[in-house]
């Protein structure tokens, strides 16, 4: 397939998301009053771009660099990190619309911290290690929210909704420019990932032919593992664990166009844009009910990727 | 890592074996085992006298903290053995023994306290109420649907604790009162539309299956969710902006009135607008279908009546 032409399709693919979302709600649509698609769908559209984003790109990323495929944004223990803090932050109550992001932002990064330095075994920072103790560190947070659950004066479902992904969280204006703030300060750690295409490239040939080309992998394994964790670390306080786009978007992009990394990279970033909204638009046009985003992206997701799957095999 | 564990409590378990059979073999053993069998025969024989002693009286362990507030009502709170640690009202609940919380009571707890009823709620407690059937220990389950189910539980409860008067005078105390605030209530069709939001992340409602909206309809209000077929729901801005709620109660500590009054959107809801936004009012009164739901209702009716009065004063001065 030729590159510009792939490149048209995705971002066409992510512009008529865009504008469906913005069209299409329960109050309908009408050029006359355009304060609930701006007030209300707007910012939802902002942060399912930058969520399905930010969750495509560091899946690829992150499975490029530790070379396995069942490698998610959530593998390295972040996610529960973050559930963690905003459990905790949910005890803290009326303290403002940002306290449970805020306290679950504090919960990624420790366990960013934690993990990192649990994985360095004399020094050095191996895959395995790096995996080994972010499923460990998801085991102790899983643990700890449970217990919280289990001793919480308030009624469990909220705490369970308060774990599972959603797009819902309700802006006002002030903590709306502050988003859009963060976001912006976000972009390099993003630009820095897409940059790092040729050394995930060489990387996932073999690690030792990686260093022989002069890629210093202990270097770039701990760069890219703090500019994904600090991206996932965002995306997670402010939306909870939104499942299969960041394991399953990068395999999509890599079955239909290669894998290479220069194309694996952007195109997941641009295609996880587009399909977290077209589940969000799903998620809440059922209403009076809204769905999990987890359950939508597992119905819808799943069938897909079975079907590119067996058509490539 | 099951098997693993099953694998080293058995071989912790053989050696144990092995040594108590050795000791058996030596004469001290030998006479302390006489003297456990003493002890073990007094102990029963104590135990037996005591359950004789009780078996007139109910030993009762409730696991819904609104039971425990219904039973205090009654005055029966002498025969509570156990509760869970979300009875906190009355105060005296609170130094009850605990036997877990809500929805994980411990199975051995309650045993232990040897209850001869059970009070407890489905379906968050169906394994519990299931495991105690085994047991043969007389299980009664609550799950109120409305008001009148409430009541009938009083009375219900009133029955099987031997206090039919008391449980009939509270019902009567409390249907009178719910007339008292009917009566207030204007009769027009066109009443006020509630929204009570239970959850903030994300933004959580009750819908008709769940007996608060039944509280709702008896201050004389209507649920802005009343269509829908659900005990609770998740839903969104974009449709409570579509439905307009004439009042917004918030029953959670998440958030304040004048955080959902600065939401994005909301500004165009006629109760955002006219500052009907209400976040003091007490979550249990609302959470707990026991007698405190009155004061729901009250509370809520207070709104309300407040409410039409300034209606009908507009009204009267644009005539």
């Amino acid at each position: 397939m030729q590159k510009s032409k792939s490149w048209f399709i995705l971002i066409l693919l992510l512009l008529i998301a865009v504008i469906l979302s913005f069209g299409l709600g329960p109050t309908g649509f009408s050029l006359s009053d355009l304060s609930i698609p701006l007030e209300i769908r707007l910012p939802r559209i902002i942060l399912g771009i930058f969520a399905g984003g930010v969750l495509a790109l560091v899946g690829a990323s992150l499975q490029g660099l530790l070379q396995n495929p069942l490698v998610d944004p959530y593998t390295l223990g972040i996610a529960s990190g973050a559930s963690f803090g905003a459990v905790i932050g949910f005890m803290f109550g009326r303290l403002g619309i940002f306290t449970i992001p805020f306290f679950s932002f504090i919960g990624a990064l420790t366990t960013i911290l934690v993990v990192y330095n649990l994985a360095r075994v004399k020094g050095k920072i191996t895959k395995i290690s790096l995996v080994l103790a972010g499923v460990i560190m998801s085991f102790l947070f899983s643990g700890l929210v449970m217990l919280f659950m289990v001793f919480s004066k308030r009624p469990l479902t909220e705490i369970i909704y308060l774990i599972m992904g959603r797009l819902s969280i309700i802006f006002t204006k002030e903590s709306l420019i502050l988003f859009i703030i963060i976001c912006v300060i976000s972009l390099p750690a993003m630009l820095y990932i897409f940059s790092k295409w040729r050394s995930l490239n060489i990387l996932s040939m073999n690690e030792e032919v990686a260093e022989s080309l002069g890629v210093d992998t202990q270097k770039m394994t701990r760069n890219i593992f703090i500019a994904s964790s600090f991206l996932i670390a965002l995306v997670v306080s402010f939306t909870g664990a939104i499942s299969f786009i960041g394991l399953c978007v990068p395999h999509i992009i890599r079955l239909i166009y290669g894998s290479d990394h220069y194309r694996v990279l952007p195109f997941s970033f641009l295609l996880g844009a587009s399909l977290l909204l077209f589940t969000d638009l799903v998620a809440r046009n059922i209403a009076p009910v809204e769905l999990p985003l987890s359950v939508v992206t597992a119905l819808f997701g799943v069938p897909f990727f079975i079907y590119l799957l067996k058509k490539k095999l | 890592m099951g098997i693993n564990k099953k694998l080293k409590i058995k071989n912790q378990n053989d050696p144990l074996r092995c040594s108590s059979s050795e000791a058996s073999n030596s004469k001290f053993k030998n006479n302390s085992f006489y003297i456990l069998i003493f002890i073990f025969c007094t102990l029963n024989i104590l135990t037996c006298s005591k359950s004789k002693k009780e078996t007139t009286l109910k030993r009762i362990i409730s696991l819904v903290p609104s039971v425990t507030e219904i039973i205090y009502v009654l005055g029966k709170d002498s025969l509570l053995v156990g509760n869970t640690v979300y009875c906190d009202y009355p105060e005296a609940a609170k130094s009850v023994y605990k036997v877990g919380d809500f929805s994980n009571p411990s199975m051995e707890k309650i045993l232990r306290r040897k209850p001869s009823i059970v009070f407890a709620t489905l379906p968050e407690q169906k394994n519990i109420v299931e495991q105690l059937k085994k047991y043969k220990i007389q299980v009664f389950t609550t799950k109120p649907k409305s008001v009148d189910s409430i009541l009938n539980e009083i009375m219900e409860i009133g029955k099987l604790l031997d206090a039919k008067s008391e449980a009939n005078s509270l019902v009567t105390a409390l249907k009178n009162k719910l007339t008292e605030i009917a009566i207030k209530n204007p009769n027009i069709i066109d009443s006020p539309k509630v929204y009570v939001e239970i959850s903030a992340t994300p933004i959580m409602t009750i819908g008709n299956l769940s007996y608060i909206n039944d509280l709702i309809r008896y201050a004389g209000a209507k649920n802005v969710f009343g269509d829908v077929e659900r005990e609770y729901l998740v839903t969104n801005s974009e449709e409570l902006i579509k439905r307009n709620p004439d009042v917004i109660l918030i029953i959670h500590p998440s958030v304040t009135k004048a955080q959902v009054k600065k939401r994005l959107g909301w500004s165009q809801i006629i109760a955002v607008k006219k500052g009907r936004v209400y976040d003091e009012l007490n979550p249990d009164y609302f959470f707990r279908p026991g007698p405190r739901f009155i004061y729901a209702v009250q509370d809520l009716a207070n709104i309300v009546h407040s409410l039409w009065a300034k209606r009908s004063n507009t009204s009267q001065i644009s005539k």
